[in-house]
């Protein structure tokens, strides 16, 4: 069931964006979705269509692997696109189905809300499928270090994050055992009404927990056994560095930025 | 290399109210001293001490009673800790809950990570641990796509890449197929004989302590036979007592023996004992 969902997961592939340093692409993801809020006008939604076909086309993802991701948010869209278009008042009426009224600025702010939405999931897409589960804890890691002044404890929480996702899959599996061990012994999941079913998950919950606060247990005695003593004198296997197509990147997207909101100053076309 | 002089270890049992019920003796009186170089195998049934004592070796946890001396360094002494955990690593017995990272060669990095090697030795230590244990084209894989035996051998790399001379394996093999279990005493036997690092398996199979040059039987806490292989299997009636059987080979081998079939003391593997019993026909002419 959940393998089929393709947003958030990595997509290997030789591209200049995937050998970027992960905070370059934090930081440009972070901009592109701030750049999206302040201006409804058509030229800065040109530009940042423009800017984002770019960036796919350089990071050599399908453009039919970046619009599966869209999949499971389809219904939000929807959703977005029908409200706006019909519950936008205003006096700039386009035309009439029965007492409906379809306006001008309605019309407008659907639009907007789509692409807005659309261009928000294929940006963060974009990060995710171009860097690595590890890449990006290790890049919020180093990002976040200063935090650590106001005691923050920012590569405890990196490490928590990756653990969580490497017991992931083994938790699924184990769920999965679980569910079988119980359906084995004449336990029923698939019948009955909500309430049921939402009961019957308990008796899958109970053990699951309780196998995985046994991992954690065995997870801390073997991070113990490996010297594990939190993060001061950590070395790394693959250390941050920047190198110079990194700071091209952070030109680039502080000049898409800057080119953003000088385009939303001025309003050519007059929508 | 190790040294126990009357270790003792005790633990309260606790009813639901947290109230102390009774004090349970995981180990009694426990001495010995490990040689460098030497390939150690503690067997025991359940609940006979045998992980208890692993963990002490790698001070994650000291003893109530008496010393542990790890490389002459104390294990109850707090400032020695980080030193004897590199001195003496510890494979555990689950291969999923000892991986921490994501990526086989990143997992293998995270004890010299923690021991702040330079990133080049780093990358040094991991190439050649992954080499020894024959995983090193698996390198870049995750490590949920690994087999349990694969899993194992990835565990003692990680191991290896913090440059131990001593290696605990707290029963390794006990999750793993019969495939798996073999690769997993290779590398060990290997470990050993090729880099001369002390190892101390303890499992509670007796076939795996065929390759060690001392076993340990422990049985309520205490160690209650010691010597070689042969030494061990040769006194089965006593071994049974401790709630530990011969291997099939070493029984039949016994049996035949005592039919004054000529089988010499030192077959243990099924090759060997099938070549013997040939042998032995030949003679009678068959």
């Amino acid at each position: 069931m959940l393998k089929e969902v393709t947003i958030g997961k990595y997509y290997p592939a030789q591209s200049v964006i995937h050998k970027l340093d992960p905070r370059v692409k934090l930081a440009g993801t972070i901009l592109f979705i701030i750049s999206l809020f302040p201006y409804s006008t058509a030229e800065v939604y040109l530009i940042a269509s423009l800017y984002l076909a770019l960036m796919i086309k350089i990071s050599r993802i399908p453009v039919g692997y970046m619009l599966k991701g869209l999949r499971p948010v389809i219904i939000l869209i929807i959703f977005t696109a029908v409200f706006s278009l019909f519950l936008t008042p205003g006096i700039d009426v386009v035309f009439t189905i029965g007492s409906v009224h379809i306006t001008r600025s309605g019309l407008k702010k659907a639009v907007f809300m789509v692409l807005r939405l659309i261009y928000l999931i294929m940006g963060s897409s974009l990060l995710t499928y171009t860097t690595t589960p590890n890449q990006l804890t290790d890049g919020i890691e180093k990002a976040l270090k200063p935090l650590n002044r106001i005691k923050i404890p920012v590569h405890e929480f990196a490490l928590m994050m990756s653990l969580s996702m490497r017991f992931i899959p083994i938790l699924m599996e184990e769920a999965e055992k679980i569910t079988k061990a119980q359906s084995a012994r004449g336990a029923d999941f698939e019948q009955g009404g909500f309430v049921k079913k939402a009961k019957n998950i308990i008796s899958i919950i109970v053990p699951l927990l309780v196998s995985a606060t046994k991992r954690a247990g065995d997870l801390a005695l073997a991070m113990d056994a490996r010297c594990y003593h939190g993060g001061s004198n950590r070395t790394k296997l693959k250390p941050l560095k920047y190198s110079f197509r990194d700071f091209a990147g952070y030109v680039i997207v502080i000049f898409y930025f800057a080119l953003i909101i000088a385009s939303g100053q001025v309003d050519f076309i007059g929508y | 290399m190790i040294k126990a002089r009357n270790v003792a270890f005790e633990y309260n049992r606790r009813d639901n109210n947290n109230n102390v019920v009774s004090i349970e003796r995981a180990l009694d009186g426990v001495d010995f001293d490990i040689k460098p170089g030497e390939f150690i195998s503690i067997i025991g049934h359940n609940g006979s001490g045998k992980s208890t004592l692993a963990k002490h070796l790698n001070a994650l946890i000291t003893p109530t009673e008496g010393t542990v001396w790890v490389d002459s360094l104390d294990t109850s002494d707090e400032l020695n800790t980080l030193k004897i955990r590199q001195t003496t690593g510890m494979v555990f017995q689950n291969p999923d809950n000892q991986i921490i990272a994501d990526v086989v060669e990143e997992d293998v990095a995270f004890g010299p990570e923690n021991m702040g090697v330079p990133t080049e030795e780093i990358w040094e230590r991991v190439n050649k641990s992954l080499m020894t244990v024959d995983m090193l084209e698996r390198r870049s894989d995750s490590p949920n796509h690994l087999s349990g035996g694969q899993k194992q051998r990835v565990a003692i790399a990680g191991v290896l890449s913090m440059r131990p001379r001593c290696i605990v394996l707290d029963e390794p093999t006990a999750m793993l197929d019969p495939a798996g279990r073999r690769d997993v005493i290779d590398a060990v036997t290997k470990l050993n004989k090729k880099e001369g690092i002390n190892i101390i398996l303890i499992t509670h199979y007796m076939e795996e302590i065929i390759h060690s040059d001392r076993v340990f039987v422990m049985n309520k806490g205490k160690i209650v036979m010691e010597g070689s292989p042969s030494y061990i299997f040769e006194r089965a009636p006593e071994l049974e007592e401790y709630g530990l059987g011969l291997p099939a080979v070493t029984r039949i081998a016994h049996i035949l023996r005592n039919g004054n079939i000529n089988i010499p003391a030192d077959v243990f593997s099924p090759d060997e004992l099938v070549s013997c019993i040939l042998e032995n026909l030949r003679q009678y002419g068959c």
